[in-house]
């Protein structure tokens, strides 16, 4: 008897705690064979438009290295993301600015989740959707969000403490539940980005 | 102020280049595929033969092979699609390989149409595209022999010429620090370009099945 209470209370407990420690389930960004996830991107800002191939490569837990190229040819930035930081390893002179290059690691640590690695979080239930808020400091905040029928990511958001900065949703493929497309807005200035996954 | 200092950093970096270039000062004899090459002795008339060729193309229609080489990943990227040109400056590229993608130069608007959407830009808006398919458009025409923007040395074997394009104008130089033509004797059309960036990486188009003064439809560089 005392051992079926025992099992019962550790069931309830890791029920309850379960949900309350639960992960916000980001996708994978790239395949597990290779540890490489390759996306169109397609690239707006201003009155400018760029697409190219994005390559991600997970390099570790909480790192991510980052290419962009133009469609028909060269290279336009190469970087790692890290969980407070960025390394530049080349970026064409006219992107090689700190405002740019902070620009796109926000961005772009933000959707892969590297910029809230093994951060603490707080969980909001209350909503229609399962909130997961990240405190970064500064007043800043990174929110996902998951439909309350589902454990994974479909949306998010940064800001601070006047207003929302980008948002970006998450699309998955119907049949491999994978990853297929994201979408990131910037809501200061007109930029977005399109990225699409393809399978070289 | 914040914004607007961000769209003008993103808006210039499409705006100018910068001087960043590896200096080779001459290439007597090269290699291209492990084939050897010599110096060609009468380049006046070379210059003189190939710009006549070319100038005879009014459209030329070929398949291509791109291959990107990404110094971090072990393979190469490759593409390939349809390439159509026709005088005086309309160019269509057609990836269909790993994904549909298209790319026309039509004077100076341009169109990119993948399966995300489809966008009108000004050549003004996006430099680099307009930079690199103008060097497409003046390899393919021979008009780059007569370029300012770069040196050019010229080799030679049995069956090709091989232009070694050394980059000399400040935003080519900032992208590409050499520029390779292989040449076809037999019609003097470009057989491949490889495009080698300052940052190691490289690019190649590999031609083929090429049809010279086709009848091509100017639907085809519709840009609406």
């Amino acid at each position: 008897m005392r051992r079926f209470l025992l099992i019962s209370c550790i069931l309830w407990f890791s029920m309850v705690w379960g949900k309350l420690i639960a992960q916000p389930s980001l996708p994978e960004f790239c395949n597990t064979n290779d540890s490489l996830g390759m996306y169109n991107i397609t690239l707006e800002f201003s009155k400018n438009t760029v697409s190219g191939l994005l390559i991600l490569k997970k390099t570790s837990d909480s790192t991510f290295r980052l290419i962009l190229n133009a469609e028909m040819g060269p290279k336009l930035l190469d970087m790692e993301l890290l969980p407070n930081e960025y390394k530049t390893i080349y970026a064409y002179k006219k992107l090689n600015k700190r405002r740019i290059l902070k620009t796109f690691y926000i961005d772009f640590a933000s959707l892969t989740g590297i910029l809230t690695r093994n951060k603490a979080y707080n969980i909001d239930y209350s909503r229609l959707s399962t909130d997961f808020t990240y405190d970064l400091g500064k007043k800043n905040k990174i929110i996902y969000s998951s439909e309350p029928a589902t454990t994974r990511i479909n949306s998010g958001k940064m800001e601070d403490e006047n207003s929302i900065n980008t948002i970006f949703y998450y699309f998955y493929d119907s049949s491999t539940s994978g990853i297929s497309s994201m979408k990131l807005e910037h809501q200061h200035f007109r930029m977005v980005i399109l990225l699409k996954k393809i399978n070289l | 102020m914040k914004k607007r200092n961000i769209i003008e950093y993103f808006g210039g970096f499409l705006s100018t280049g910068i001087f960043f270039f590896i200096c080779i000062n001459f290439i007597q004899i090269s290699t291209v595929g492990a084939q050897s090459y010599t110096p060609v002795k009468d380049v006046a008339g070379f210059k003189e033969l190939f710009t006549a060729k070319s100038t005879a193309i009014n459209t030329l229609k070929s398949d291509f092979v791109q291959e990107k080489s990404i110094c971090m990943l072990n393979n190469k990227l490759t593409s390939n699609g349809s390439f159509v040109f026709k005088k005086a400056n309309k160019l269509r590229m057609e990836y269909a390989n790993p994904y549909p993608y298209v790319f026309v130069m039509n004077d100076d608007q341009i169109l990119i149409k993948n399966d995300q959407k489809m966008s009108n830009v000004s050549v003004n808006s996006n430099k680099i595209f307009k930079m690199i398919s103008q060097l497409t458009i003046d390899c393919v025409t021979g008009n780059i022999l007569n370029s300012k923007d770069f040196d050019v040395n010229i080799s030679e074997n049995a069956k090709v010429y091989l232009l070694v394009l050394m980059p000399n104008q400040k935003m080519i130089k900032s992208l590409f620090s050499e520029i390779d033509l292989l040449v076809a004797k037999s019609d003097f059309t470009v057989d491949r370009i490889d495009l080698k960036e300052t940052s190691g990486d490289g690019t190649t188009l590999i031609f083929s099945n090429k049809k010279i003064n086709s009848p091509v439809s100017d639907e085809a560089f519709s840009v609406n």
